[in-house]
């Protein structure tokens, strides 16, 4: 899979790069918008995460062009902006998803993931992990076959868990996938936990006990046994 | 007084006293002209009787002859004297009346006689007799070659001058009062025109606020005083704006810039907490770390938001949507919080209805509410909701038992950056915007947003807003 980065702030660029790089992806960077636009038009990715506010094109720019060329790589637009005439500018552009700054690591990956599957698993619909099994479009999930009911932010939880698998997730970052980052989050992280330990009784019995792990003091991680 | 009744006032002394000046130069005129004619046709007898003198004879030819006579002095009042100041002739109207010159007959010597001091002037002057009939005047001391030969006073009634002058100012006065009525309400209706620009400017200008600073006032006549007005004012506004903007966009620009280093170090820190080698001590400080620096964002958000660099509603994301549904959702969450304190929370009506909104604001909203009363009532309280319509709105009561707000503090909860307990409020956390924002956003949705207090007995926020109404 391979992600074309433009960002002109290097070391948040970098930061990324090294970060996608773990997660076994290849990564190509452009620090300006001319570059950007050049790497883009040429082709071959998988995805791009465009800054909007760039030297010399902007993030719009650049988008609108490569939807000209027709070209239908999916397109993660990152910005400090945050009025709704912003986003619309984006989603209208061709963007296919948006994320404000400063974005949760975690949410980056689970938003590259999404759209990356999207993309190549167009036909189906289904995420799974361990003996689960999660309909991205209905919400519904299934253990061993059999329908868990879950509520909307558990299933929110457990996606963006499974999302970001055997990595360790701060209660805020979590907070901040279900809730938004419009508002004071810090009560919210006391509802993270009353959420987890709701879904754990659900999802965790028999063959996938403790999926859902403990890290004392930071947060919790899916742990996918290899 | 309004402009335009002070300058109809001065319109309209100064036209009164330019139409007493114009009645009474037109009243006097009229005289002096009705008196010279009169008084030509006095100096025309006196003149003919006066060249009708024979110096052998040493009479007046004209008067000798009654019926030869080209003027037929019967119609006039006529006194003429010899020059030994002997009455020589006096005409029937003059014998009828006396106008203190004695009468006593022909050839006797006058007692009384009227002088003109210099000969051959006439001096007139109106007499009176019985109080209805007057008389004009004329007397003159007649001249031949230099020597005095007799005296004459003659003379015509003015009654039809009287007469017409009564008239005229009769005339005059309805003339001059029609005049001065339409020129009040010409003048009115003229000077209401000519503001009518003035009226347009100040709603126009009144209307103008920081949503539209990119609007001005319309210029009808550039070249008039109230174009001029509207021309600077203009500019005035052009340069608010550009001040304004510059203003906004500083302030875009430093948010901007604050969120990119946050983004940096945000990812730094999130990163590590999956790296293998370093300690859960030092991750658990990490996640310290990003907890501050997204409190930071969300300052900083806040701070956007409220110092409304962009026009608020710019962030706002409205449509139709169910206001019950936003706070079941904020219920429900809230319900997580107050079960940590053993609270109750009661709901005593729960109607739905529909508004025009930001689901996402207006569930920050109510949260914001519902969470502060968590926060300040203490373990096994009761927080109640309460959901009400009325007419054409939503009331939306949140309540509690808690210690309630004291007096002196309510004027100033929804200030920014208040904190009621100002010891306290580190620990409960929070930036000490959240009212502000509540207030904020309920205003955004032209709704309202109060509070009722009081101590030991609880608290009640209470929102009011205006339920949609499909076209």
């Amino acid at each position: 899979m391979r992600i074309l980065i433009v960002e002109d702030e290097e070391s948040l660029a970098l930061r990324i790069k090294n970060i996608l790089e773990t997660e076994k992806y290849n990564v190509q960077v452009a620090f300006d918008g001319e570059t950007g636009m050049e790497n883009a038009l040429v082709g071959g990715f998988d995805l791009i995460i465009l800054d909007i506010l760039l030297p010399k094109f902007d993030g719009i720019q650049i988008l609108n062009e490569i939807r000209k060329q027709n070209l239908t790589t999916p397109v993660l637009l990152l910005t400090a902006k945050v009025t709704v005439k912003d986003k619309v500018e984006g989603l209208d552009a061709g963007a296919d998803d948006y994320l404000t700054k400063p974005f949760a690591i975690p949410e980056l990956l689970a938003r590259v993931r999404s759209l990356l599957r999207r993309k190549s698993e167009a036909k189906s619909s289904t995420i799974s992990v361990a003996d689960l099994e999660l309909n991205t479009t209905t919400h519904e999930v299934f253990k061993n076959g059999e329908n868990v009911n879950l509520t909307a932010k558990e299933y929110s939880i457990l996606e963006f868990m499974i999302y970001n698998k055997n990595r360790v997730l701060s209660r805020l970052s979590i907070a901040e996938h279900v809730w938004g980052d419009n508002f004071d989050l810090f009560s919210m992280t006391n509802f993270v936990d009353v959420h987890i330990k709701n879904l754990r009784k659900k999802i965790e019995n028999g063959s996938n006990r403790h999926i859902i792990q403990t890290v004392r003091g930071v947060g919790y991680m899916l742990k996918e046994e290899q | 007084m309004k402009i335009r009744t002070r300058l109809t006032f001065w319109y309209f002394s100064i036209s009164f006293f330019i139409l007493i000046i114009f009645c009474a130069g037109t009243y006097y005129g009229v005289k002096k002209l009705l008196f010279n004619t009169l008084d030509k046709e006095l100096d025309v007898i006196a003149s003919t009787i006066e060249e009708s003198y024979d110096i052998d004879k040493d009479e007046f030819s004209e008067i000798q002859s009654e019926h030869e006579n080209t003027v037929n002095f019967s119609q006039y009042y006529l006194v003429i004297y010899n020059k030994n100041k002997y009455l020589i002739y006096s005409s029937e109207i003059a014998r009828k009346l006396s106008f203190n010159i004695p009468l006593t007959g022909n050839g006797d010597k006058a007692s009384y006689l009227i002088d003109s001091k210099v000969p051959g002037r006439n001096e007139f002057f109106n007499s009176h007799k019985n109080g209805d009939i007057t008389f004009r005047l004329m007397n003159r001391r007649l001249i031949n070659n230099n020597q005095t030969i007799g005296w004459i006073t003659v003379g015509l009634p003015i009654g039809h001058i009287e007469y017409s002058m009564e008239h005229l100012i009769y005339y005059i006065l309805i003339g001059g009062f029609i005049g001065i009525l339409l020129i009040s309400v010409g003048s009115y209706f003229v000077i209401q025109k000519t503001l009518s620009p003035v009226n347009a400017i100040t709603q126009k200008a009144n209307k103008i606020s920081k949503d539209n600073l990119d609007e001005r006032i319309n210029i009808y006549n550039s070249e008039d005083e109230l174009g001029q007005l509207s021309i600077v004012l203009n500019n005035l506004l052009d340069r608010l704006q550009s001040a304004f903007e510059s203003q906004q966009q500083f302030m875009a620009d430093a948010a901007h810039e604050l969120k990119t280093p946050l983004s940096i170090l945000r990812s730094h820190w999130e990163g590590e907490l999956n790296n293998p080698e370093i300690p859960l001590e030092l991750k658990e400080k990490f996640v310290g770390d990003v907890e501050t620096i997204t409190r930071l964002n969300h300052l900083i958000n806040n701070l956007l938001l409220l110092s409304q660099t962009e026009s608020p509603k710019s962030q706002f994301d409205f449509k139709p949507i169910r206001i019950d549904e936003v706070l079941r959702d904020a219920v429900s969450d809230i319900k997580i919080l107050a079960e940590i304190k053993s609270q109750k929370i009661i709901i005593k009506n729960f109607l739905p209805g529909i508004v025009f909104g930001d689901r996402l604001r207006l569930f920050q909203l109510f949260f914001n509410l519902l969470e502060n009363a968590v926060k300040y009532t203490q373990e096994e309280g009761n927080i109640t909701l309460n959901v009400k319509l009325i007419s054409d709105y939503v009331i939306i009561e949140i309540g509690d038992n808690g210690p309630g707000i004291p007096a002196e503090d309510i004027p100033f909860i929804f200030n920014r950056f208040y904190r009621v307990q100002k010891d306290r409020a580190r620990k409960t956390g929070g930036t000490g915007l959240g009212l502000s924002i509540s207030k904020l956003i309920a205003e955004l949705h032209k709704g309202v947003i109060e509070v009722n207090s009081k101590p030991g007995e609880g608290t009640v926020f209470k929102v009011k807003l205006l339920l949609y109404k499909q076209q």
